[in-house]
Order: C-alpha cells, then structure tokens, then sequence
C-alpha cells in the first residue's frame, strides 16, 4: 500500500504519486460501500477502506505485468477518475 | 483467522449461547406479568441479578440491567446530574466517547466539566484531581478504570481517597474489567460503576449498572416500573440470563486468562523486537498497572489504516483507535491526549488478544507485519 505509481497516456503523465492517492470516482467509492457495508453514505473511514480495495486490485494486476494497460483491464479498473480510460498505462515507480 | 479485537468485542461462550437460546423459546413470557409463564420469567430474571450481584459483591438492588455499556455511563453520568445532585463533572481525556460525550450533553445543560489530563502511558494526573475536588461543589468524578485502547489501569484506590475526602461521588467505567482483572465493588466502595456482557463473552444489547445507592439517580428513560423505576422497559431477559453465565465464568477463570495473557503479550511484544520492527508501545509496559491482553503499538512512520487493511487481507483482525470525521481520519483522542510520539501515532494499531490467542499466532501477525513493513 506504499508502493507509488504513475499513470500515463501517449507519454504524457496524469498521476504520479501513492497508489492510495490515485484518483478513484465517487461514485465507485460509493458502489464498492454499498457492496462491502450496504451503505451508500459511507463515512471517511469507509471510503478510504473501499479505496484500498481498488488498490488492492490494481497492485495485483501490477504483480502480473509491468505495466498495465488499461485498455485489457477495462471491467476491473473502471473506478480510476480518468476520462477516457484508453490508451491509459500504469506502472509501478520506483 | 486470527481475531485481536477482543476490547471491542468477545465472542459469545458457548455456555452463555446455549443458555441465551433456551431463555429465547422458554422464557418469552413478559416478567411483569402475573400469570405462571410471568413468573416464571421474573424468577429467571431474579435468579440472574443476584448471580449478577454475587459475582460483584453488592447487593441484588444494586444492579440495573441496562442495554449496553454506553446506556450504563450515560445513566449514571445523567441520572446523578438530572437529580440534582451534582453541578461538576470531573473526568479524563482519555474516556470512553459515552462518558466524554454525555459530559460534554450535560455542559450545554449548565453542568460545570473538567476533563483533567493523562500522562504519556495514560495515567491520570492525581494532583490536578485533588485540586479540581478541592475548587470545585458537588462532584462528581468518572473515569475509565482500565483503558480500552491502551490497557491503562488506573490507581483507582487513590482516586477513590481523593474523592471520598471531598465527599464527591465516584462512577467507574469497568466495561473493559470484568475478562481482565478481578472485581470486588464492595472493597472498590464506588458509588457507580458500568459493565457490558458482550466485552466478557456474553451477548452485545445489554449491560449493568450497578449503584451504591439507587435512590440517587433519575431514570434516563421514562416508563414503566421496571428495574426499581430506574429503567423503563421489558427486559431483554434471554440476553440477562447469557450476561450472568458469562459473568460467573469469567470471574472464576480470571486469574489463570491473565496470567496467560501476560505471557503471550510479552511473547509478541519480544517477537517485534526479534524481527527489527520500530515500534512503540502506546500505554505502561507490561510490568506496570495495565491490562496485558490489550496492546496499542504504534509502528513508526507506518499508516494505520494501510497496516490494519493489510493485516485483514491475511485474515488477521485488528482495530485502529481512529475516529472519522467529514474529512479526514484523525488518531484517536485517547492517543492524542497520551501525547504519543507524532513518528508512531498515526501507525497506531490495537492488538487485543484472548486466553485462546496461541504463540503461533503471535508468529503469523508478526510475519505478517514483517512483509507490510518494509
């Protein structure tokens, strides 16, 4: 969960930071609450717990390439707060 | 999977289970009601309080059954301060939020509080209590007998001096006692003091209060006569039946579950300094007044949340002492006030172990911390 990461498009850097700062939609903090607590209000605590999941999905997809693309892993990384998601690659740093 | 969060609740003994099972399609009846199923209820009601009562040393008339812990400090907190009785409160930064909180409902109501501050291992600071007493009418003085997030146990025979030579009354949150320490309230000679079954393996959804003196506190909650008029409401008599076979089977057994606790923790705490982790622990040493079997350890520079979110993907289950407000997470304020050092504060961990957590255990969570910490 320390690990950092960048997010690129065409070589062009939107993210560079910890993965835990990543950007993640709302509403998909919201949807996995709803899935993990059944509560579409989820208190801070709760959000951040729902983002460490989403993490938790895209360090596992880290584990198995090099580098991400997005384009492959569409269904398991909708959450990221990037439009559009094409030609999107993510790597680890460091 | 390795359950460390015992302080925020045990599970439930297969004796009080069974017992609470049976009382749910045997004793359904309401114990108010004068037919044989009624009375049959009021006597397994009866029965419990005086076990209840046994097992603390005080009177039957004594013990209120309540529905949590929490209801039990409110009650006492409120139920002294709507008779009339006191004009201060006198307590410690480092209480449970159910004694904070009500304190600080019953400031808005005219009440005079006093939060007096800890050390860095959370013991209270007897001096300023003394002259808080000494500057101040009609106290009364609560506090959290032993820690639920740092073990803490206080010197509470001092404060019980201090507050008898200053005619104040003394309520003792003991939620986290009953499993850890043994309980004489005749000898602690309290005025007040609150319990809750689901801490010492009984079910969650009802506590105790027990006070010297029941005439001194108005009911919190209007009704019927229930509980010598003190508490309004049918009682949860299932959950009251399991609440005293818990009880029973905790004070019989704990000295042996503290003396294996001990060693366990410091098996753990020897474990961490084997494997180089920095860490500090957040509370007395082991040696020191303290329940051993709760261990607030903060890891330096480590986040909390990502520990304990690591830890639960390994099936190991601990708790963080934070509180959450609208925007961030915030350590909690019983860390804050013990002035834990800012490098380990916010990866501050509660590892509250059992009679049943074994050395293997301890190993795993210690592996496992190894791999998160790097």
């Amino acid at each position: 969960m320390k690990s950092k990461i960048i997010i690129k498009r065409n070589g062009e850097t939107l993210y560079t930071g910890k993965i835990l700062n990543m950007p993640v939609k709302h509403e998909a903090i919201v949807q996995k609450s709803i899935e993990l607590f059944d509560d579409e209000d989820p208190c801070i605590i709760h959000q951040s717990f729902a983002v460490k999941q989403y993490a938790e999905t895209l360090l596992n997809l880290l584990e198995k390439h090099k580098e991400v693309q997005v384009d492959d892993f569409q269904d398991e990384l909708f959450f990221l707060d990037i439009n559009p998601l094409d030609k999107v690659v993510i790597s680890k740093k460091g | 999977m390795i359950y460390l969060d015992n302080a925020a609740s045990t599970k439930i003994s297969e004796e009080a289970r069974d017992v609470m099972l049976h009382a749910m399609s045997e004793y359904y009846a309401n114990p108010s009601s004068l037919h044989d199923e009624g009375i049959k209820a009021k006597k397994a009601l009866n029965i419990a309080r005086k076990s209840i009562a046994e097992c603390l040393h005080v009177p039957r008339k004594s013990i209120i059954f309540t529905g949590s812990g929490t209801e039990a400090n409110n009650h006492a907190i409120k139920g002294l301060f709507n008779a009339g009785h006191i004009d201060t409160i006198i307590t410690s930064t480092i209480e449970h939020h159910s004694v904070m909180h009500a304190v600080k409902t019953l400031e808005s109501r005219g009440a005079n509080r006093i939060f007096l501050p800890v050390n860095q291992e959370g013991y209270l600071d007897l001096e300023k209590l003394d002259r808080a007493l000494e500057t101040n009418k009609n106290c009364l003085v609560s506090i959290i007998y032993a820690n639920n997030e740092t073990g803490t146990v206080q010197d509470i025979k001092s404060i019980h001096e201090l507050v008898k030579k200053h005619d104040a009354f003394l309520h003792l949150d003991m939620v986290q006692v009953p499993l850890h320490l043994p309980i004489n309230l005749e000898t602690l000679n309290c005025d007040f003091a609150s319990f809750s079954a689901h801490k010492f393996h009984g079910p969650r959804g009802v506590g105790i209060l027990y006070a010297k003196d029941l005439t001194l506190l108005n009911p919190i909650i209007d009704g019927g006569q229930h509980e010598f008029n003190k508490r309004a409401g049918t009682e949860n008599l299932p959950a009251i039946m399991a609440m005293a076979t818990a009880l029973e089977n905790t004070v019989s057994s704990v000295k042996e579950r503290e003396t294996k606790n001990k060693i366990t923790s410091t098996y753990f705490l020897e474990q961490l300094k084997k494997a180089n982790i920095d860490f500090h622990l957040n509370g007395p040493n082991l040696d020191q007044a303290r329940i051993t079997s709760t261990l607030n350890i903060g890891f330096k520079h480590e986040d909390a949340q990502s520990l304990s979110f690591g830890l639960n993907q390994q099936g190991i289950y601990v708790t963080l002492g934070s509180a959450c407000d609208s925007e961030s997470v915030e350590p909690s304020h019983v860390l804050k006030a013990m002035k834990i050092p800012e490098d380990y504060i916010h990866g501050s961990l509660r590892f509250s172990l059992s009679h049943e957590t074994s050395k293997k255990d301890i190993d795993d969570v210690v592996n496992a911390l190894k791999k998160l910490i790097k």
